[in-house]
């Protein structure tokens, strides 16, 4: 019913040049959220990725109604819903949001706590009934009728803080940290369960957190926020293959960054006498002073000479350096090697079978593909 | 050991600090009203009385001393308000799901009683002290005659004389709207001030809390000059003690509330208005049945700190007493035997 209802629309959410709640911008003289420019796709899942501070909760609350931008404006289906004068209410922009406290009420039972939302939808009570325990039989969390009263875990709140949100058929569902408060395992297994129920809902989805493995897991495309300001959007695999700056680099997954200077060609001179080719495609971005990303796990590491050599003249980049750290993993094993020029540090992630001892003169070997220029900050 | 001096310590010193000035400014004001109990005692002429309905700290000495003999007096009730400031503790275990540990309706009977008993221990003194006067005033070579100890004064002026039923009157008009209507305005401040509901609303605190840092004298002052003139009269009204009270026990009911709405996390407000109630439907429906307890507290301790007509009960039982020693008001059989 949500899908069909959603998907004869054309539902975007587009924010315009500057959007920046009054109060932050009146207290620290800055703008907490500037010059975010976004459009979301009807039913598309989108994540607002980035550092504590950065603005991606500032975000999600100017997009649910709860602040009020001083600049810019907020559109779904053409229609401004959040502007400097302009403020349509929470309550009337058919919207859900699943809060990083959960915010399940504890004065109510779980029932209660998810028939909320249904008072205000003009639905029978037998139909709004049904569509409570309908919800709460696919992951109802013991007896709906029992007061909350702390009896209910964390896992258990947070399903259902999902049911409470989705049992109002929402147009847009707002996920603020939802998993922040979860053991290591339950965020695991919640982080999947969020992706099925967007498949099978189709509901456009904005996700707000500063774990890029729960953006990269459930999202369809992730937006890199930094200092309040867009950095990069793209879909999971183009924000870890191909980042375009080296703040997005260092935050999603580990990274090797070297500094160097940008040659003719797609070559980049890291030293007097090491040069490197780098991937084709971000050259025209960059100029002069560049950097040069390449993750750990695109390394070929090897204590051959001969057989480094070889991967060389087949357009390998080739590192020489000593080996000196290695720490097991168990389904991988990260050494430090380090290069004598430049006198740097590179970190490279090998399966298990290939070990080396530390102290040993190894060779670090990356394709020119796995080199990705990016802009420094 | 070393984590309480580095950790616990810094943290608790401020909350400690706030609490000695609150504490020692408390005990000067005791040793003020024992000041006015001793002046009472050796003049009966209060000039203190003088004040007269716009009088706050500076009341007459005779009710200050009486409620100070008076073991239930101020002070517990003193006590119980700060106490009372655990209520937001008691909410943010209800919020986490374990027992109440302190049921509203249980507190309100326990304090309503203690303000019972301290009422009915001042109107006993009363009675002791006109029963020993009605038998310590006889002609002087009489011999001692047992008999003529009576309460007659006392019911004469608790039952018959008009100020004494106009003050029972206005014990129980001024407690109960001053109650009400103090809890209402300083959790009304309160919501607006802790969610920030429009632009300054903060600086609402500083209103609220200002008649705690204001000599009671000042604000005395204060308020004779604001309603002694037009547009709004109300000097030698009552209604310049509902004022007055409301004033200042506004601190008190207003920092309650604020702690409160602190402990009710803004996200459970949020989560109920996204999913489609407005702004009045989301504090009926979870703002308010989680302040309860909270406000039920308030109200009492409003009940209890403001008890302005038990002042003026006593101020009336005082005024009596006094028109009794200087002859204005005796029973006719004490009349008669002076005479």
């Amino acid at each position: 019913m949500v899908r069909g209802a959603r998907r004869g629309g054309d539902e975007r959410v587009a924010h315009g040049n500057r959007l920046a709640p009054r109060t932050d911008e009146k207290f620290t003289g800055m703008a907490a959220v500037d010059d975010l420019r976004l459009e979301i796709k009807d039913g598309e899942f989108v994540s607002l990725l980035g550092p504590s501070g950065c603005g991606k909760t500032t975000t999600l609350r100017l997009v649910a109604g709860f602040l009020q931008p001083d600049a810019g404006e907020i559109r779904v289906n053409d229609k401004i819903i959040s502007s400097a004068s302009t403020l349509i209410p929470p309550e009337r922009r058919n919207m859900s949001m699943i809060f990083q406290s959960y915010a399940i009420w504890p004065h109510m039972t779980v029932f209660q706590n998810v028939a909320y939302g249904l008072k205000f939808k003009k639905l029978s009570r037998q139909e709004a009934d049904q569509k409570v325990v309908k919800l709460l039989a696919r992951g109802a969390p013991g007896k709906p009728e029992r007061p909350l009263s702390g009896e209910l875990s964390g896992g258990q709140q947070q399903r259902v803080a999902l049911a409470r949100a989705l049992v109002v058929e929402p147009h847009i569902l707002l996920l603020d940290e939802p998993l922040s408060n979860l053991d290591a395992n339950l965020r695991e297994e919640m982080r999947f369960e969020i992706r099925r129920l967007h498949e099978e809902f189709g509901i456009t989805t904005i996700y707000v957190t500063h774990d890029q493995a729960e953006a990269m897991v459930t999202s369809d495309r992730i937006v890199v926020l930094n200092k309040g300001r867009m950095v990069q959007v793209g879909t999971p695999s183009e924000i870890f293959d191909q980042p375009r700056t080296r703040f997005v680099a260092e935050f999603i997954g580990k990274t090797n960054i070297l500094s160097g200077q940008l040659q003719d060609g797609n070559v980049v001179s890291l030293a007097p006498d090491l040069q490197i080719r780098v991937a084709d495609g971000s050259l025209q971005l960059h100029r002069e002073r560049s950097s040069v990303c390449i993750r750990p796990h695109n390394f070929l590491l090897t204590a051959d000479e001969s057989e480094a050599r070889a991967l060389a003249s087949k357009g390998f980049n080739l590192f020489s350096g000593v080996l000196e750290r290695r720490i097991y993993f168990g389904d991988s094993v990260d050494y430090t090697v380090t290069l004598a020029l430049p006198p740097v540090s590179l970190r490279v992630v090998t399966p298990p079978s290939r070990q080396f001892d530390k102290g040993q003169r190894v060779f670090a070997l990356a394709h020119p593909d796995q080199c990705v220029l990016v802009r420094d900050d | 050991m070393a984590d309480r001096l580095t950790v616990t310590m810094p943290l608790a010193l401020p909350a400690l600090i706030g609490g000695f000035i609150l504490a020692f400014l408390h005990s000067l004001s005791l040793v003020r009203r024992a000041g006015h109990f001793g002046l009472a005692g050796g003049n009966p002429h209060d000039h203190h009385a003088d004040l007269g309905a716009v009088s706050i700290s500076a009341a007459p000495g005779y009710r200050r001393g009486v409620f100070s003999a008076a073991a239930l007096g101020d002070d517990g009730i003193d006590r119980r308000a700060k106490e009372n400031s655990r209520a937001a503790r008691f909410q943010h275990r209800r919020r986490q799901g374990r027992p109440e540990a302190l049921d509203p309706l249980w507190l309100g009977a326990c304090t309503g009683a203690a303000s019972g008993a301290r009422h009915s221990v001042a109107v006993g003194l009363f009675a002791s002290l006109d029963f020993i006067e009605s038998g310590a005033v006889q002609r002087l070579g009489d011999a001692p005659d047992l008999g003529q100890f009576h309460l007659e004064e006392f019911f004469l002026r608790l039952f018959e004389y008009g100020d004494t039923q106009r003050a029972i009157y206005n014990t129980f008009k001024l407690g109960i709207l001053t109650a009400t209507i103090g809890t209402l305005v300083a959790t009304l401040i309160a919501y607006i001030t802790n969610r920030n509901l429009f632009r300054g609303a903060r600086y609402l605190t500083f209103f609220a809390l200002a008649p705690l840092v204001i000599p009671g004298i000042v604000l005395a002052v204060g308020l004779f000059i604001a309603y002694t003139r037009p547009p709004l009269v109300l000097y030698g009204t009552i209604w310049i003690l509902f004022v007055a009270y409301l004033t200042k026990e506004m601190p008190i009911g207003f920092s309650q509330a604020e702690s409160t709405f602190k402990s009710i996390h803004p996200e459970l407000e949020d989560a109920s208005r996204i999913i489609g109630a407005n702004r009045l439907l989301s504090l009926k429906d979870v703002t308010v049945p989680l302040a309860r307890v909270g406000a039920d507290r308030r109200l009492v301790v409003h009940l209890h700190r403001g008890d302005p007509g038990a002042q003026r009960l006593d101020s009336a039982l005082c005024a009596s007493l006094k028109g009794g020693l200087r002859g204005d008001l005796r029973s006719p059989r004490r009349k008669g035997r002076s005479g």
